[in-house]
């Protein structure tokens, strides 16, 4: 599914003329994307060519230098401290490091969304059923009352995923999900985000470099390059893999050493 | 080797970024403070999110938890003053007025600051490290995706907990430091207990306790402040917990000796 396919399927997110700084210090410019309701979209690039940056202006943590990053027909930039607040109650984040609650149990760091945005006539038991029903479904039903340090990194990303979904989220954004996990893990955390697509029709925004992960689950992607500070190519992976002319981004999805000069400064 | 004919312009150069570093620094601390005051305000209204069970155990680890290590610092610094007073007084037969000496520099002076100080070594380096972690592993981001303001989840319920239990710690501190010099007075200088108690006695005055506790709730304010401050500010690695709370530590033993200075000349200027 390529942007344009996204665009007119009606996006769920659009992002126009997305300039990205720190001060004076560009990241990445022109970029703009559409991301459509039950797909999944991929966020592509080498180390430091800004695709957690890019999330973290998705997600309202960190304004760009220019552009617009559009929820439905609202710019997120652009709306008043309601309306994000709106938005951001229709979001579900799961973080690179998990970002779970080191002093709360798993259970706790699940209700913790539906506590604070949820519906308030929910009853504690009523939140608690449903916080064992979502780490039921990342398969960590006998971890309820663990802390976040008695357990496994497979095993935060997975309860932080469960967090993420707390509130069903329309918008999913997993900063590499499968980063530091065994190739076993890996695989069942791919399979999960392209069940909850299925399951919640949530628009899923995947940065990741791992290329198995992100064959096996984009359905569209952007990649992003840290030389010319540009997005360098659009699609979903495998037609990425199979037709991108540029260099870099053909022996990036192959594993391969990129051809003399077109990596000269990537390093 | 002649000295470069920029070294000047360098030089200068160098002294207007770290007035800039300065001035950036105050304006940080100038917009977390007034995030604090509207957040307490927000308190106030009932619409801020507190999370009640963390407020109840920053009080209980502030307040309770530090009673060991203040017991044993004040206990010591009584003892000290009474004791270093004694030598002093003994030279020209004024021993007795050591119990003056101890209960007025206590109750007025040294139990607030020295609570302080511990407190800045141990709840607010613990609040700094606690923060800067939570930063590091990108809770205070997901803190905010939730709609949750760091300010009135994080840092308010720490301010208000120390704020709340300086004063608290600061009447024990009278107490235990008034029996250190106790322990001296009786133990070294064959003075009695009722003469002591009744001369501490005679010795203090209302003003000096408000003082003190006036002292108090600033110095709570200022250690926790300055341990969520630094730890607000921390940066995402490993590193970064360490000097935030050397930071916070360093800031908030400053701050009480400079907020210190500035009550004892206001005091000298109201004829307290």
């Amino acid at each position: 599914m390529s942007p344009m396919n996204a665009s007119a399927q009606g996006a769920a997110i659009d992002v126009k003329g997305l300039r990205m700084a720190y001060g004076k210090k560009l990241i990445q410019e022109d970029v703009e994307f559409s991301v459509a309701k039950g797909s999944v979209f991929i966020i592509m690039g080498g180390s430091g060519c800004g695709k957690s940056t890019l999330l973290k202006h998705m997600i309202g943590l960190l304004p760009p230098a220019a552009g617009q990053v559009l929820y439905g027909e609202t710019d997120y930039w652009a709306a008043d401290v309601a309306a994000q607040d709106a938005i951001r109650r229709r979001f579900g984040v799961l973080f690179q490091g998990s970002a779970l609650f080191s002093t709360m149990t798993l259970a706790e760091n699940v209700m913790l969304p539906m506590k604070l945005n949820g519906d308030r006539r929910q009853s504690a038991a009523e939140r608690r059923d449903r916080a064992e029903e979502l780490l039921g479904l990342v398969g960590l039903s006998h971890a309820l009352d663990l802390l976040p340090n008695e357990i496994s990194g497979g095993m935060k990303k997975r309860a932080g995923l469960a967090r993420a979904l707390a509130l069903q989220p329309e918008f999913l954004f997993l900063d590499e999900p499968s980063a530091g996990l065994d190739p076993i893990s890996s695989r069942k955390l791919d399979e999960l985000i392209l069940d909850l697509r299925e399951r919640t029709g949530a628009a899923v925004l995947v940065v990741t470099h791992e290329l198995a992960s992100l064959f096996a689950i984009g359905d569209d992607g952007i990649f992003l390059d840290a030389v010319s500070k540009k997005p360098i190519a659009h699609g979903a992976p495998k037609q990425l893999l199979d037709s991108c002319d540029h260099p870099f981004v053909r022996a990036f999805l192959r594993r391969e050493v990129p051809p003399e000069g077109a990596n000269d400064e990537r390093e | 080797m002649r000295p470069s004919r920029r070294a000047p312009v360098l030089a200068l150069a160098a002294l207007g970024r770290d007035a800039l570093a300065r001035f950036t620094t105050l304006r940080e601390v100038a917009t977390l403070l007034g995030e604090v005051i509207l957040a307490l305000g927000r308190l106030l209204r009932g619409k801020a999110r507190l999370d009640i069970a963390d407020t109840w155990a920053v009080v209980q680890a502030s307040g309770a938890g530090a009673l060991g290590v203040v017991t044993l610092v004040n206990v010591l610094i009584g003892a000290i003053l009474a004791f270093v007073g004694a030598v002093q007084l003994l030279k020209f037969g004024a021993g007795m007025y050591v119990a003056d000496l101890v209960s007025i520099s206590t109750v007025r002076e040294m139990a607030a600051v020295i609570t302080a100080v511990v407190l800045s070594g141990r709840t607010g380096a613990a609040f700094a490290a606690r923060i800067a972690t939570m930063q590091g592993n990108e809770e205070v981001d997901a803190l905010k995706t939730l709609g949750v303001s760091p300010v009135e989840f994080l840092v308010l319920p720490r301010v208000l907990a120390l704020t709340l239990m300086m004063p608290l710690l600061y009447a024990y501190a009278c107490a235990v430091g008034l029996i250190g010099g106790w322990a001296v007075a009786v133990g070294m200088l064959d003075l009695s207990s009722s003469l002591y108690w009744s001369r501490s006695a005679d010795a203090l005055a209302g003003t000096h306790f408000v003082l003190g506790a006036s002292k108090s709730v600033c110095f709570g304010a200022l250690v926790a402040f300055a341990g969520c401050f630094h730890g607000l500010r921390a940066g995402r690695n490993a590193a970064a917990v360490g000097e935030a709370t050397t930071q916070a530590v360093v800031s908030g033993i400053v701050g009480v000796i400079v907020v210190d200075a500035v009550f004892a000349l206001c005091a000298y200027a109201l004829d307290v």
